[in-house]
């Protein structure tokens, strides 16, 4: 079975690493601040040059494919396969993702790592389905843990059932990988409010991030946390501050260019849309 | 000691009942409460500088440092689970100072004062519960802020989950303490509280690894409060919660889905996974309510034959087939344990194909 623990070469090897990364993923952001000149998706596209740093290009990929799996995983099952096959299925993707040439032989338009992962993840099913592999492949590698998943406690996403029913796989894909962007900064700025020991502050505040200002009762939050409420008003900016440009950065690390950050945005607000 | 209510997440949640997001109108949320949406545009709302440093420099002048929060008569030390429900935290009892882990519902989970009484109802039952297989409650009671917790024994061996993997070496000790899990149910039961939402991470080892089941009863209230929290979710973890759970109303469930909870866990210790897996509760239930379970011996053909009947027995999808009790689970088990012939019965092919035509 796919789930036992096996052996697994260094670079699969990745979830229980993942849990800190953010630390070191941080210092290099801030190098430069709101620029986001180096993302992880043009580490890969210059990797895919002769000119790139193979290594750091190999590296970022994990990086990215490990934080966006389940999106990968959703659509699979979507289109229909088990959850066992689709297991397998996610480990060998992200086998042909890391250890071939896939952005050479991928479309030499490329585009955002969004876009490209999910053709290439199509062709990838395509052929499975062509080939008629069995899927039964031993177990041999395993990219993501189904313990380390299972004890993460991942966020979750709540959807009503109409709406899931109605969803074509692409928007599954999309919904998902939203709600992965979206999760990935709040963690990011909750670990950053730990560090500085003001996880209550942002327990508290977390749920006014995106509250219109005649909602918030600033009176009953400042009570709460036994501050003024100028206090309050200003850690919430300070945090939401923090938290739109932590959202930025993760959706930078998928686009090319900084430019396109918007227009990433607005399209999984898009798809959220069609979700409605 | 991760025992926040854990549950594997993929394609998505269900959830019959989500309001729209009074701002945006979308219907999909993180956790059942954030709106993926409506935090995906702050995105576009972005404005001016926000370095790390520069948004540490303003944090750090908020005088509500974590080393002074205090809930009731505990001072929080740090977190050390967390789930869609709740948070538990270590924690020190100020007069006493012993270390107790404390577990307080988050905010957007309580929306009703009949809620809170409720919560506080069932708390106060289950700290009434005095087994040494069951995490003793200290103490109910209820934050500044009107936010119910409770504080409970600090295991600090973990949990199955954690064990698992040096579990699986050695079955008879899986069954060791299975019978005794299955005790503390048992003890349970006769005072009239089900679990419902036993699996791994929920059964905790003290110091000496005595497992101590945990979380007791509290899936029961959670799935009855606000439309928001009425998911698929609350209804256990997937992999180790009964087929009935989802078609029975909450107090039409029986022992029996404990029952199948247990057996499930012990496959897993045993195998090394729940007999059941998919993508999301609903799959997950789906199977288990159309097919047999795995026989444990088609994973561990290694294990022996008893030990696949009495956990067969368990996981049968009928409740009227499983053992009638969490206490005749733990005495068959006990029989295992002492080499004796077991009570339960192998269902047979013939059995199978019947049940399934």
């Amino acid at each position: 079975m796919q789930f036992l623990s096996v052996a697994a070469p260094p670079l699969f090897r990745l979830v229980e690493e993942g849990k800190n990364r953010h630390a070191t993923e941080l210092v290099n952001a801030e190098a430069e601040p709101r620029v986001f000149t180096t993302t992880r998706w043009s580490l890969v596209l210059a990797g895919a040059n002769t000119a790139g740093d193979q290594q750091k290009a190999a590296q970022a990929l994990a990086e990215l494919c490990r934080t966006y799996w389940r999106p990968i995983f959703s659509y699979v099952c979507r289109r229909g396969y088990s959850s066992e096959d689709a297991q397998d299925l996610t480990q060998d993707f992200f086998l042909m993702i890391l250890e071939t040439n896939w952005l050479r032989q991928a479309d030499k338009e490329r585009g955002r790592f969004r876009s490209l992962l999910l053709k290439s993840l199509q062709n990838f099913l395509h052929n499975v389905a062509d080939k008629k592999q069995t899927l039964k492949r031993g177990g041999s590698v395993e990219f993501v843990s189904w313990d380390a998943w299972m004890a993460e406690a991942p966020s979750h996403v709540s959807i009503p059932t109409r709406v899931l029913d109605s969803l074509a796989p692409e928007r599954l894909f999309d919904l998902r990988w939203a709600a992965t962007v979206v999760d990935h900064s709040l963690r990011r700025l909750r670990e950053e409010c730990e560090g500085k020991g003001r996880l209550r502050l942002f327990e508290v505040l977390r749920d006014y991030l995106t509250a219109e200002h005649a909602d918030i009762s600033y009176a009953d939050l400042a009570a709460r946390l036994g501050v003024a409420e100028t206090v309050v008003k200003k850690q919430l900016h300070n945090l939401r501050q923090r938290y739109r440009w932590l959202l930025r950065d993760e959706v930078a690390h998928t686009v090319e260019s900084p430019t396109d950050v918007d227009d990433e945005i607005r399209h999984l607000c898009a798809a959220l849309a069609a979700a409605a | 000691m991760k025992n926040a209510a854990v549950s594997p997440d993929s394609v998505a949640d269900v959830n019959e009942n989500l309001k729209k997001c009074p701002r945006c109108g979308a219907t999909t949320r993180l956790d059942h409460g954030t709106c993926i949406n409506c935090f995906l545009r702050q995105g576009l709302e972005a404005r001016g500088e926000a370095s790390r440093e520069a948004f540490e420099s303003i944090l750090v002048e908020a005088n509500v440092t974590d080393t002074h929060w205090r809930l009731g008569h505990y001072e929080i030390l740090e977190e050390i689970g967390r789930g869609g429900m709740g948070v538990i935290y270590r924690a020190r009892q100020r007069h006493s100072r012993r270390i107790v882990a404390v577990k307080r519902v988050l905010a957007h989970q309580m929306d009703s004062h009949e809620t809170l009484v409720r919560f506080r109802r069932e708390a106060e039952a289950v700290a009434s519960l005095d087994h040494p297989n069951i995490l003793p409650i200290h103490e109910v009671s209820e934050s500044e802020e009107g936010l119910p917790f409770f504080s409970m024994k600090y295991a600090t061996g973990g949990s199955l989950r954690t064990a698992a993997p040096t579990l699986r070496k050695d079955p008879r000790e899986c069954v060791r303490l299975m019978a005794k899990v299955a005790r503390g149910i048992a003890y349970a039961h006769s005072k009239g509280v089900l679990h419902r939402d036993l699996q791994p991470g929920n059964i905790l080892l003290d110091e000496n690894g005595e497992p101590m089941v945990s979380d007791f009863g509290l899936a029961k209230w959670l799935d009855q409060t606000s439309d928001l929290t009425r998911t698929l979710e609350t209804l256990g973890t997937p992999g180790y919660i009964a087929p009935e759970q989802t078609e029975c109303p909450a107090d039409k469930l029986t022992c029996a889905a404990d029952v199948y909870s247990l057996g499930a866990i012990l496959f897993y210790l045993l195998t090394g996974r729940p007999p059941f897996v998919g993508p999301n509760v609903l799959h997950v239930i789906h199977q288990a309510a159309a097919s047999p379970a795995p026989r444990l011996r088609s994973l561990v053909p290694a294990l022996d034959r008893d030990l696949e009947t009495i956990v067969g027995c368990c996981l049968e999808s009928d409740p009227n087939a499983r053992y009638q009790s969490a206490g005749a689970l733990a005495e068959d088990l006990g029989r295992w344990l002492r080499h004796e012939p077991i009570r339960a019965r192998r269902t047979g092919v013939f059995t199978h194909g019947r049940k399934w035509v």
